[in-house]
């Protein structure tokens, strides 16, 4: 059934190696179907959140390509492009809440795609809405809790209405409610995502296949 | 943007002044900001007693007015005028002038005496008069007042980061120490000590480097491309004309005493 559905992303012979570093990907190809929910896995240092950031681009690509939308991704400019629709959220949400209350922060996407403040404000809110997170708005990103951090950042990038979510680890510091929250949450999205999580029963809920990192090669299961 | 979501805005606004709903918080945050630097410069510029204590009895006022915390607040003081104490028992030895008192054969100055007394009244009054009027503006609302008042985006952009990353960072070192003192690592006076907390500040500059390359990564993926847009419109009103007029009356004042020489 995937097969008939159009790729966003196409990966093809992606290898990196970290400057005086061992190889760390070696000759990964697979792409990610509109709608599609896949797991990755893998062992710590695999190099799984370091994939993640080369498919955006914000690490060079050394060798392989990368094609979203039928576009091959070459310089910068394409990857800006590729963006915003390729929504990552980060393993540790210090890194991307930087706005000095929570609703700056979600507006921030937002406003970078162009719209005005109202729009944006709107916009913001009705997710914050869906996410049961608007009793927080007002407060310093700082301030909170670390699940409650996370589904913030999550907001941050939902809001752009990305057509594929990169997650790196999302169940990270949360406990079991928040946990079925954020499943339920994402099980209710239409956006093909990519997840990185340890938590296997996660997975098994919310992804329809998996790929395997493991010793540098990718392997792929459904 | 329509009048009525202004005043929407301006409700939310006022809710993120959590704890603080003082007559000075309701003043337009440019008003506060522009009144209080020109208070500072007259007030640093000034050398008459006189004209300083007014100055000190205004910011006491504001201090009062804006319902600040009054434990904290002096708390914060403290740290400072115990440092002003030191310069009260040392600068009488370092300014020549009429003889005060003699110490182990070393003189002291009235000449010194008044210049220290001078920096303290300068210092706490300003000091107070930014903890009534400015420090209690949110920092998102900071940087709105502070970009419409055509400072430059790049500083309001290092000033609004700085104070989010501070946070960060305290909670960094925090995170650290307590991980040190979890393996029975104590204080003392000696080297290895000191080179532990050596590596502690490093790994602390390293820290903050790789975290500031991964925010900008993650600005970037949220379509940052270099422009920050500030928010929440302000709304000039006639009370804050008054509020100026009230301050630049008295900034006058203090400015013309001082050449008057003392009431
Ligand atoms: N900027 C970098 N420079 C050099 N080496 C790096 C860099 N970033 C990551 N590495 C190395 O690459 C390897 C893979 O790191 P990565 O963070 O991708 O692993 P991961 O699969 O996400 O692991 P985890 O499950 O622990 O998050 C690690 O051995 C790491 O030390
Ligand atoms: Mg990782």
């Amino acid at each position: 059934m995937t097969d008939i559905r159009t790729p966003l992303l196409v990966v093809k012979n992606l290898s990196h190696r970290f400057i005086s570093q061992e190889l760390l990907l070696d000759d990964l190809s697979f792409s990610i179907a509109s709608g599609e929910k896949i797991a990755l896995i893998g062992d710590n240092g695999a190099g799984k959140s370091t994939l993640l950031q080369l498919l955006v681009g914000l690490i060079p690509l050394q060798d392989g390509e990368l094609i979203a939308l039928d576009k091959k991704l070459l310089a910068e400019r394409d990857f800006v492009e590729m963006r915003q629709f390729v929504g990552l959220v980060f393993q540790d949400p210090d890194d991307q809440l930087f706005c000095p209350s929570v609703l700056e922060d979600v507006m921030f996407g937002p406003l970078n795609q162009g719209l005005d403040l109202l729009a944006a404000e709107q916009k913001s809110l009705q997710i914050l809405a869906n996410l049961e997170l608007t009793h927080l708005i007002h407060r310093m990103a700082s301030d909170l809790s670390g699940g409650e951090k996370r589904l913030v950042t999550l907001a941050t990038v939902l809001v752009m209405e990305p057509k594929i979510l990169l997650l790196d680890e999302p169940t990270n510091a949360l406990d079991s409610k928040a946990k079925q929250k954020l499943l339920a949450v994402l099980q209710s999205l239409d956006q093909a995502m990519l997840v990185i999580s340890h938590d296997l029963d996660f997975l098994k809920q919310l992804t329809s296949r998996s790929l395997v990192l493991s010793e540098r090669k990718l392997v792929s299961f459904i | 943007m329509s009048q009525e979501k202004a005043e929407t805005m301006a409700i939310s606004i006022n809710a993120m002044f959590s704890g603080n709903h003082s007559s000075i918080q309701k003043i337009d945050p440019r008003a506060r900001i522009i009144c209080s630097f020109m208070f500072a410069l007259a007030v640093v510029l000034s050398r008459d007693i006189a004209a300083l204590l007014m100055a000190l009895s205004c910011s006491l006022a504001m201090v009062y007015m804006a319902r600040l915390p009054v434990l904290s607040t002096l708390k914060k003081m403290a740290a400072m005028d115990s440092f002003m104490l030191y310069l009260m028992v040392l600068l009488p030895f370092t300014v020549p002038g009429e003889v005060m008192v003699v110490v182990w054969g070393y003189e002291g100055s009235w000449q010194g005496l008044e210049q220290a007394i001078q920096i303290t009244l300068k210092a706490n009054a300003v000091v107070l008069m930014l903890f009534a009027t400015v420090s209690i503006i949110p920092s998102s609302v900071l940087g709105s007042a502070l970009s419409s008042l055509q400072v430059n985006m790049k500083l309001i952009q290092l000033l609004l980061f700085t104070m989010r990353y501070l946070t960060v960072i305290a909670q960094e070192y925090a995170r650290l120490r307590r991980s040190m003192k979890a393996r029975a690592f104590v204080m003392r006076f000696n080297w290895h000590s000191w080179k532990s907390i050596g590596y502690l500040i490093a790994m602390l500059l390293v820290r903050s480097m790789q975290r500031s390359q991964r925010i900008i990564n993650c600005m970037k993926c949220r379509g940052f491309s270099g422009k920050y847009i500030s928010y929440y419109p302000l709304q000039w009103q006639l009370k804050d004309t008054r509020y100026c007029l009230a301050m630049a009356l008295f900034i006058m004042l203090i400015i013309s005493i001082n050449f008057v020489g003392g009431l």
